[in-house]
């Protein structure tokens, strides 16, 4: 392999190493201890997943009362329903639901880095930190969501909400049409990630 | 200018391609957790080496990683804070 095609690895592997050894000098200062990372990651990754997206959207689809709390002020509206516990925690208390409405799309972006409604969503896909992504949504959210397979009529107004260190924004969608008759549990399952920020439809196959 | 092809593939796909990437992630949310540093000051410094990246020529700056950029926040939050130049004695002093 030439040199130039190594050179990614050689970044990767020194990126890792850099990581271990940061972890390991910390722990030895007793700054963490060998379980911190760990009982850290599976919080976030058990706790704070679109499931808890999910919750709140149907809840906000079924509940006109809840919607208004929620877009009023939603850390508060959040707190109603049976969530983890230290849900507001972890940037919760920044959270921001903005909604879709006939003639309102709503999409959320950090232009700056990689913010993210954690709480409600998980861990941002690949795609939101990339560099293209974050400065085409912000500059041409309009053809960037028809390339994603969102095309929306010419007068449905755009929003583009930038998340950062105080306000992370996250989407209630329009709930689909003929749903009046569907269970909670099959209300959910058209809520997705991509829904709730904003580059989807809910219902819309992916 | 084209999208990243995974904004329209990777729907669902795992968060981390590499296990350092989600210990780096876990690490330093736990530095702010356990009252280190606040999680604003760790987005300020990431928010500082991505604008570097982006302001470089592209002939200079090589490819996009941005766990490169995660680590490089990381490094710098903890030389900020001496978190390894203290004693563990003196680290509680941080707490919030």
């Amino acid at each position: 392999m030439s040199g130039q095609f190594a050179y990614p690895q050689d970044r990767e592997q020194s990126s890792a190493a850099k990581v271990a050894a940061l972890e390991s000098l910390l722990i030895e200062k007793g700054v963490i201890t060998p379980e911190t990372v760990n009982k850290v990651l599976a919080y976030f990754e058990s706790e704070m997943t679109p499931l808890n997206g999910k919750k709140i959207v149907v809840r906000a689809w079924t509940d006109a009362g809840f919607l208004a709390r929620l877009l009023a002020d939603t850390p508060a509206a959040i707190a109603e329903l049976d969530l983890p516990k230290g849900m507001v925690g972890a940037e919760g208390e920044h959270l921001r639901a903005v909604a879709n409405a006939p003639g309102v799309h709503n999409l959320i972006i950090c232009s700056l880095c990689s913010c993210f409604p954690w709480p409600v969503l998980g861990l941002p896909p690949y795609w939101y930190k990339d560099p293209v992504f974050r400065a085409r949504a912000a500059r041409e959210p309009r053809k960037v969501l028809a390339e994603v397979g969102v095309h929306l009529p010419e007068d449905t107004e755009i929003k583009v909400w930038d998340s950062s260190g105080t306000a992370r924004w996250f989407v209630i969608p329009e709930r689909p049409t003929a749903t009046e008759d569907f269970t909670e549990a099959q209300l959910m399952e058209l809520v997705t990630t991509e829904s709730m920020m904003g580059v989807a439809l809910a219902g819309a196959r992916s | 200018m084209r999208l990243h092809e995974s904004c329209t593939t990777d729907h669902g796909a795992p968060r981390f391609d590499h296990e350092w990437q989600r210990r780096a992630f876990g690490l330093a949310i736990a530095l702010s957790e356990f009252g280190h540093y606040r999680w604003e000051d760790f987005q300020r410094a990431l928010i500082e080496t991505i604008g570097r990246w982006e302001r470089a020529p592209e002939s200079e700056r090589g490819d996009w990683k941005y766990y490169d950029h995660w680590v490089a926040a990381l490094q710098k939050m903890i030389d900020d804070r001496g978190l390894l130049t203290t004693t563990p004695a003196s680290v509680p002093n941080h707490h919030q």
